[in-house]
């Protein structure tokens, strides 16, 4: 999956159709964007945003994120689990925020361009989602609700819900979700704001190679007139009990013909606290900056 | 600039990694002058054997995993339904099945066999394994074992229980599991066409097991003795094999509780062997086995336990060696103070072929290096080793958990007494684990200081005084010297453990003026209202530098007098040496064993067996046949604490009666 990926032709980067709110197609924490979004089988609480039936197993960290794109563009985010009673119940819940600047009378579906540069006018782009799942004859099951906006001088928003199923397969966890369900436009008004609603089918799995500790994040996902793979790998090593470091290196399909397929990060973990850092590369030499820190 | 900032990374990693991990602490080495001797003339139990040494596996054929238990087997034999004793969760059934071919209701005998090559019959040992990974089978690693005893004319089957890893509750499933091997070579020796035809002396059989296995070997041999299954009547038992020893090697112990009730044991011989290193059984619990052991039939046996400094959990198994916490150990243990696993190993040799000539070849001359392992001393790899040693003959004068009474022993009349003691208490003795479990049984903790306390008004220089030595002393009641059939023949039995506790210098005895003059000082105090002081502040002292725990051994003398007064003293280091607790830090990272441990070493007490034959020789006035008194004489070292755990003596039985097959 990772090197088919990388193998996409250069008339793949062609860019996807725009879809709103802007936060629904950005990933919310700088493991995520290391590993190119390929997070519906993904192993953390931040799954509540791609699967919520991944929720169960995830650790209970409280994780809080921070993206800087430009002195217009930002990002935050902020994810946490609970494990608690029959059927290895969870509950997770995210919020997730970009703040960027338009020009007046610029009225979703936004680029994701319009997170660089500084303009005349404020938007914000925001989900808060709630999610529980179980898990029956080794079967996971999630489902999560979502309020979704793109806020201008108008506040424009949707309720919205995800599906997950997961299921352990080939030593690893394959998983698919039907994201933003319910789809539609943002705003009846706005023909071109359509929601992303999306399915996502994905495997990960980890491995013990040497002194490393890898892990393979894979999904590809479908919408009207769009179709993304993505992949990620990520390689962990600790010399000692308690303390941890990572490097993330994720490709994907692009959806800005802005954007490169490339993003990178790492990590360093020491017991409760992780620090996580992810870079991801725009043309001209842009680039974006996000900063997790998780608690457990 | 690049190379600058390359160094300070380097730099500051190699910061970050030293600053976590724990500094290698070991306790000082005292081999070279503990291990110097060896007065047992016998032949080292761990050199070859004069039998060439054969190999041979059989099982059911129909392993999915390994050829040698499916085409490679020699002859085949018969599945049990195991299923009433272990049960595997839903959610690994389909997966299990997958791997093995089978569930627990058609579980396979299978076993690796070492055996020599003659006509027998030879005794049988079976060794089994603990808790691994199902599919790292755990069963080759005791073939350096299997090699050694089939030279000495041993016949060794490691059975194979990799199936049952990975689950839990299912120690009961193990044991049975033991049995149903026995009666399997019970077969094997009964029939005509099977290479072990008549060449097995099913009346003298050893079960050995190791971890989870180590405690199955134990439930084994208690579940051998009874009818039925003690949690279900419908599984009936009938076993009744010349189990003659058990060998535990780090073992587990409560994690099967026949009818809730930690497994009975009564008249086999028991080997417990423990690392102070145990990265994974961090806890010795299997002397809480050693210790509910009881020899009631009048029959010779012997129970010991090998604690060995810097041993861990795997190196007894070369499939396992210093993995104690899965693949990944060297992350979260000390690997630095392990021993090497050959020496481990070469221990296990020693010990294990020791005890097993003694047990079921009547080899006696072994006994002694359980008794003491200083007569083992060329023997031994170099290291620590704390032992402890009870026998048939064996009855307790002090056990410290019979009531609440400080002043009163374990049999009827025995009374204790104290003189110039700071510290006289009984309690339970700990693990070094977290929690309330304790090794369930009590001890004296006994302190003194030999020091007496400067009075108040002696000057800054003035020379120390010591005072009269503390004691402990063990009153018997006039017949019970003669009721018990003491003689020269008995040997004195102490158990006790020396602490890093050091109780201050004692208060001077007072003389009657003194006690006159303060009493009526108290007196005139209560009349006179107090004057109040104005506050002074005092100047606050210097902090001082933290000592350095003092691992000297304690000395101390064991006086026995008799009925008549006479008395005899003999120094308890003539017969094994009470260190202070041997500190064993396991985890790599810093302050983590204080986290997981309430103290950085186990407590296990020596025994100490001390003949009435040497004080008679010492001071042949005195008489053992009116023993009467024992006291501990704390005359040698100044200051300390000791944990007294048993005091008793051992008269063995007058004329051995033949050994029960």
């Amino acid at each position: 999956m990772l090197a088919l990926a990388c193998l996409l032709p250069l008339s793949a980067f062609a860019q996807a159709p725009l879809t709103a709110p802007l936060v629904l197609t950005q990933p919310p924490s700088a493991r995520v964007t290391a590993l190119a979004g390929a997070w519906v089988a993904g192993r953390d609480q931040d799954v509540i945003f791609f699967n919520p039936a991944q929720l169960i197993g995830a650790r209970n960290d409280f994780a809080v994120s921070f993206g800087h794109f430009s002195d217009g563009g930002h990002s935050a985010a902020l994810t946490s689990s609970y494990t608690g009673g029959k059927l290895s119940f969870t509950l997770g819940w995210g919020v997730q925020l970009a703040n960027f600047m338009i020009e007046p009378g610029d009225v979703p579906p936004f680029s994701p361009d319009l997170l660089f540069g500084v303009r005349a006018g404020d938007a914000q782009s925001s989900v808060a989602v709630v999610g529980a799942a179980v898990q029956y004859k080794g079967f996971k099951f999630g489902g999560s609700g979502k309020y979704a906006a793109d806020r201008t001088d108008v506040n424009r928003s949707r309720f919205l819900a995800d599906f997950g199923v997961a299921h352990n397969l080939f030593g690893g966890v394959a998983a698919f979700a039907v994201q933003n369900f319910s789809g539609g436009r943002l705003d009846e008004q706005l023909p071109g704001a359509m929601v992303p609603q999306q399915i996502s089918g994905g495997w990960s799995v980890t491995r013990a190679a040497g002194p490393l500790d890898l892990a393979v994040f894979t999904q590809l996902s479908h919408r009207e007139d769009w179709t993304a793979p993505s992949a990620g790998l990520e390689a962990n090593y600790s010399w000692i009990e308690g303390y941890l470091v990572t490097a993330r290196v994720g490709v994907r399909r692009p959806e800005t013909d802005s954007e490169t397929p490339l993003s990178l990060g790492g990590a360093f973990t020491a017991d409760r606290l992780t620090v996580e850092y992810a870079l991801r590369l725009f043309d001209e030499g842009r680039r974006a900056h996000v900063v997790t820190i998780r608690w457990r | 600039m690049a190379l600058n900032l390359r160094s300070t990374t380097i730099a500051i990693a190699a910061l970050v990694a030293a600053s976590c991990t724990a500094t290698l602490k070991l306790a000082k080495d005292d081999s070279a002058t503990v291990l110097a001797r060896q007065s047992i003339a016998a032949p080292n139990p761990a050199d070859k054997g004069t039998f060439a040494v054969k190999f041979l596996t059989y099982g059911a054929g129909t392993d999915k995993q390994r050829t040698e238990y499916r085409d490679g087997v020699a002859f085949k034999t018969k599945t049990v339904d195991v299923s009433p004793f272990a049960s595997i969760p839903k959610p690994q059934q389909k997966r299990r099945l997958k791997f093995w071919g089978f569930d627990l209701k058609k579980a396979p005998l299978n076993a690796r066999v070492w055996y020599p090559d003659g006509p027998g019959p030879f005794p049988l040992v079976l060794i089994v394994h603990g808790n691994h990974n199902p599919e790292a089978f755990s069963d080759p690693g005791y073939g350096y074992l299997g090699e050694l005893l089939a030279s000495r004319g041993f016949i060794l089957a490691s059975i194979d229980e990799n199936f049952i890893n990975g689950l839990s509750e299912e120690n009961d499933g193990r044991a049975w599991l033991l049995l149903k091997h026995l009666e399997a070579w019970k077969g094997f020796n009964d029939a005509k066409d099977n290479p072990f035809f008549q060449r097995v002396d099913m009346t003298r059989i050893a079960l050995m097991g190791h971890s989870r296995g180590g405690e199955a070997a134990a439930v084994a041999a208690s579940f051998n003795t009874l009818k039925f299954y003690p949690d279900d009547f419908k599984q009936k038992f009938n076993f009744n094999f010349a189990i003659k020893g058990v060998v535990a090697i780090a073992p587990v112990d409560g994690q099967y509780k026949p009818t809730g009730q930690f497994t009975p044991l009564e008249n086999v011989n028991y080997l417990l062997m423990h690392g102070s290193h145990d990265g994974d059984v961090s806890t010795a619990v299997g002397l809480r086995q050693y210790e509910r052991l009881k020899f009631t039939d009048e029959q010779p046996h012997f129970k010991s336990v090998m604690f060995m400094y810097r041993a861990n959990h795997g190196q007894w198994n070369t499939t396992w060696e210093n993995k104690d916490n899965g693949p990944r150990s060297a992350r979260s243990l000390d690997l630095r103070g392990l021993i090497d696993p050959e020496a481990q190993r070469q221990f296990a040799r020693v010990v294990i072929s020791g005890f097993l000539e003694a047990t079921l070849n009547g080899k006696s001359e072994y006994i002694p290096m359980f008794r003491d392992h200083r007569v083992a001393g060329g023997w031994l790899p170099k290291t620590m080793y704390t032992t402890r040693f009870q026998e048939t003959g064996y009855r307790a004068l002090a056990e410290f958990g019979e009531d609440v009474d400080l002043t009163t022993g374990a049999a009827r009349g025995v009374a204790i007494a104290g003189e110039h003691l700071s510290t006289w208490q009984e309690k339970a003795v700990p693990f070094r684990g977290r929690g309330t479990d304790t090794q369930n049984h009590n001890a004296a903790y006994v302190g003194w200081n030999n020091e007496l306390a400067k009075k108040p008004d002696a000057p800054e220089n003035a020379a120390k005084e010591i005072g009269p030595p503390a004691a402990y002393t063990v009153t018997l009641p006039s017949s019970l010297a003669g009721e018990w059939a003491i003689g020269a023949n008995t040997v004195l039995t102490v158990s006790l453990a020396a602490t890093t506790t050091k109780p201050g210098p004692r208060a001077p005895e007072k003389t009657e003026k003194e006690k006159e003059d303060e009493a009526a000082a108290a007196k005139a105090k209560t009349k006179t209202p107090p004057v109040k002081k104005p506050a002074v502040k005092k100047p606050a002292e210097p902090k001082k530098p933290k000592e350095k725990p003092d691992e000297t051994p304690v000395e101390l003398t064991i006086e026995v007098i008799d009925a008549a007064g006479h008395a005899a003293r003999l120094p308890i280091t003539n017969y094994g040496i009470a260190r202070k607790p041997l500190e064993a830090n396991v985890y790599r990272r810093r302050g983590r064993d204080t986290q997981r441990f309430t103290n950085n070493y186990e407590l296990v007490p020596q025994t100490f067996l001390l003949p009435l034959a040497d004080f008679k020789q010492a001071s042949p006035e005195f008489d053992p046949a009116t023993l009467a008194t024992i006291r501990l004489l704390f005359d040698k070292t100044q200051a300390g604490t000791v944990i007294i755990e048993h005091i008793g003596v051992t008269t063995p039985p007058a004329a051995p009666p033949p050994a029960r097959r």
